[in-house]
């Protein structure tokens, strides 16, 4: 039974490291769905699934597995929040919870106006949080999408159900501009648009190497956002000028397509770079250190079928 | 005017959980792990069998769905979501690991079953071991976890339709290899 036209097409937002299965590993399951359907009995189809019902619980998640994703989560949370000095307004729970009960609240009309200023207020210093949970080489650098005039999803967060916002995209008078939310010159976009540079949390290894590689071409994830790519654990590689001078390193001219990863290796953290040239295409597997002088290689030059 | 009261994060939806994340809530996400990981381990360690690559998988799982937070479109549920990016996260596991070994015969049964359902038990969980992956992915979600077909076609990311056939075929599998088809002996046994 071909599924094929009835499976929707991989969604390139999806958060996942890798595309749909039934994108992904297509022939597997047709060749796994192929055939008659069986002809079960009932009885025994309900046995089966009383049975499946009735298999025990795995229970909670060990505490040890909870400790090491909550660390993994807290990690991920350091890098997210910036202490920086540009922090203007601090919307913790204490202020932005809040915001969402009483959006949730029936308002008398009198208090209209007052909360549409206060929705303004509270879309500036969204906006504010926004540039201040980025990493400091990101704050520093400014975004144009942190400008309180961009309809940023930050900007319009809908908290709620009920449709609730706390921001409202939209011009806002500079007075209201929190210090940290000076709208900021655009930044340079990607000059060569060879290079797809993206984070994925992939465990890459000798063995899957040539398979997962023909996934990161076929099946890229969204490139990673330039000031994105400044994160300091992320490493120099991550940016457009860190990856050339990788690709200078290896050899790799830039003049064709190139995809990297930054993901892991037997473990590591590393960077799978994917060549593609008129003579094939070819994976390369470096540390997140690879630059001029030092391509730091893990794992040699491997072709992609 | 309503007095500015602190809302606990535990009274939030998970939608709500969620876009407070996307708008730098720094608790928001803790308390969508809380609420969800034991459910996200069941799924995991049944669709993995592995509890090493269950807990890869998860954390995998909780680290996109963290990292990517925003790009939930709001049209599904948080849950289904969250078991799409775990369930995915195994498959992807499970595919990386099969060139090099094979998944362990990991014991979920209960220690305290009686020996004859134990039995069974660990019966049903070989067989489900043996299925195809699709077949067992979809048998979990909605044989085990009694998720909708429908939204188990939307974790997977196939129609309803495969979703029912790879339960069919799967269940039949299990019948036989059980020995519960009428005038059949279990598999294991031939």
């Amino acid at each position: 039974m071909d599924q094929s036209a009835n499976t929707p097409e991989p969604d390139a937002t999806d958060p996942r490291s890798t595309p749909t299965p039934a994108a992904d590993d297509l022939d597997h399951h047709e060749l796994e769905d192929e055939g008659p359907l069986p002809d079960l009995d009932p009885l025994s189809e309900a046995r089966v699934r009383a049975l499946l019902a009735a298999a025990s619980d795995p229970g909670p998640m060990p505490g040890d597995v909870a400790a090491r994703i909550e660390a993994a989560l807290a990690e991920e949370a350091r890098l997210r929040v910036d202490p920086a000095p540009t922090r203007a307004i601090d919307l913790d729970d204490a202020v932005l919870i809040p915001l969402i009960r009483r959006r949730q609240r029936p308002r008398p009309l009198l208090a209209v106006a007052a909360a549409a200023a206060a929705a303004a207020v509270v879309a500036v210093g969204a906006s504010a949080l926004h540039l201040t949970k980025r990493p400091n080489v990101a704050a520093a650098l400014g975004d144009t999408t942190m400008t309180a005039t961009s309809p940023t999803p930050t900007g319009s967060a809908s908290l709620g159900d009920r449709g609730a916002t706390i921001g409202t995209p939209g011009p806002v008078p500079s007075s209201l501009l929190p210090t940290g939310s000076v709208p900021v010159s655009p930044l340079p976009g990607p000059t060569n648009a060879n290079l797809h540079i993206q984070v994925s949390a992939t465990a890459y290894d000798a063995a899957s190497l040539p398979t997962l590689a023909r996934r990161l071409v076929s099946h890229p994830v969204p490139a990673l956002p330039p000031l994105a790519a400044e994160a300091p654990h992320l490493g120099p590689v991550a940016t457009e000028t860190g990856l050339t001078s990788c690709l200078g390193a290896l050899g790799v001219p830039t003049n064709q397509p190139v995809h990297a990863d930054l993901a892991f290796f037997d473990g590591r953290p590393a960077v799978v770079i994917v060549s593609s040239s008129a003579s094939g295409d070819t994976a390369y597997v470096v540390g997140r250190t690879c630059s001029t002088g030092d391509a730091h290689v893990l794992h040699p030059a491997t072709p992609v079928p | 005017m309503d007095g500015v009261r602190a809302v606990p994060l535990a009274d939030l939806s998970d939608r709500e959980l969620l876009e407070a994340h996307v708008a730098g809530e720094a608790q928001a996400f803790g308390e969508l792990f809380r609420r969800h990981r034991d459910r996200m381990w069941a799924v995991a360690l049944r669709t993995c069998r592995d509890p090493e690559l269950a807990a890869d998988a998860v954390q995998d799982g909780f680290i996109a769905a963290f990292r990517r937070a925003d790009s939930f479109r709001g049209d599904a549920a948080v849950t289904t979501w969250l078991h799409r990016i775990v369930v995915n996260a195994c498959l992807d596991r499970l595919r990386r690991r099969r060139p090099t070994s094979e998944l362990p015969e990991y014991e979920l049964g209960d220690p305290h079953d009686h020996h004859s359902s134990t039995e069974v038990r660990l019966d049903v969980q070989q067989a489900l071991a043996r299925l195809p992956e699709g077949q067992r992915a979809a048998l979990v979600l909605v044989d085990m976890h009694a998720i909708p077909v429908a939204e188990a076609a939307e974790i997977l990311g196939v129609a309803e339709g495969t979703i029912k056939s790879r339960c069919a075929r799967g269940r039949a599998a299990l019948a036989k290899e059980l020995g519960l088809t009428p005038g059949r002996r279990a598999a294991h046994e031939v």
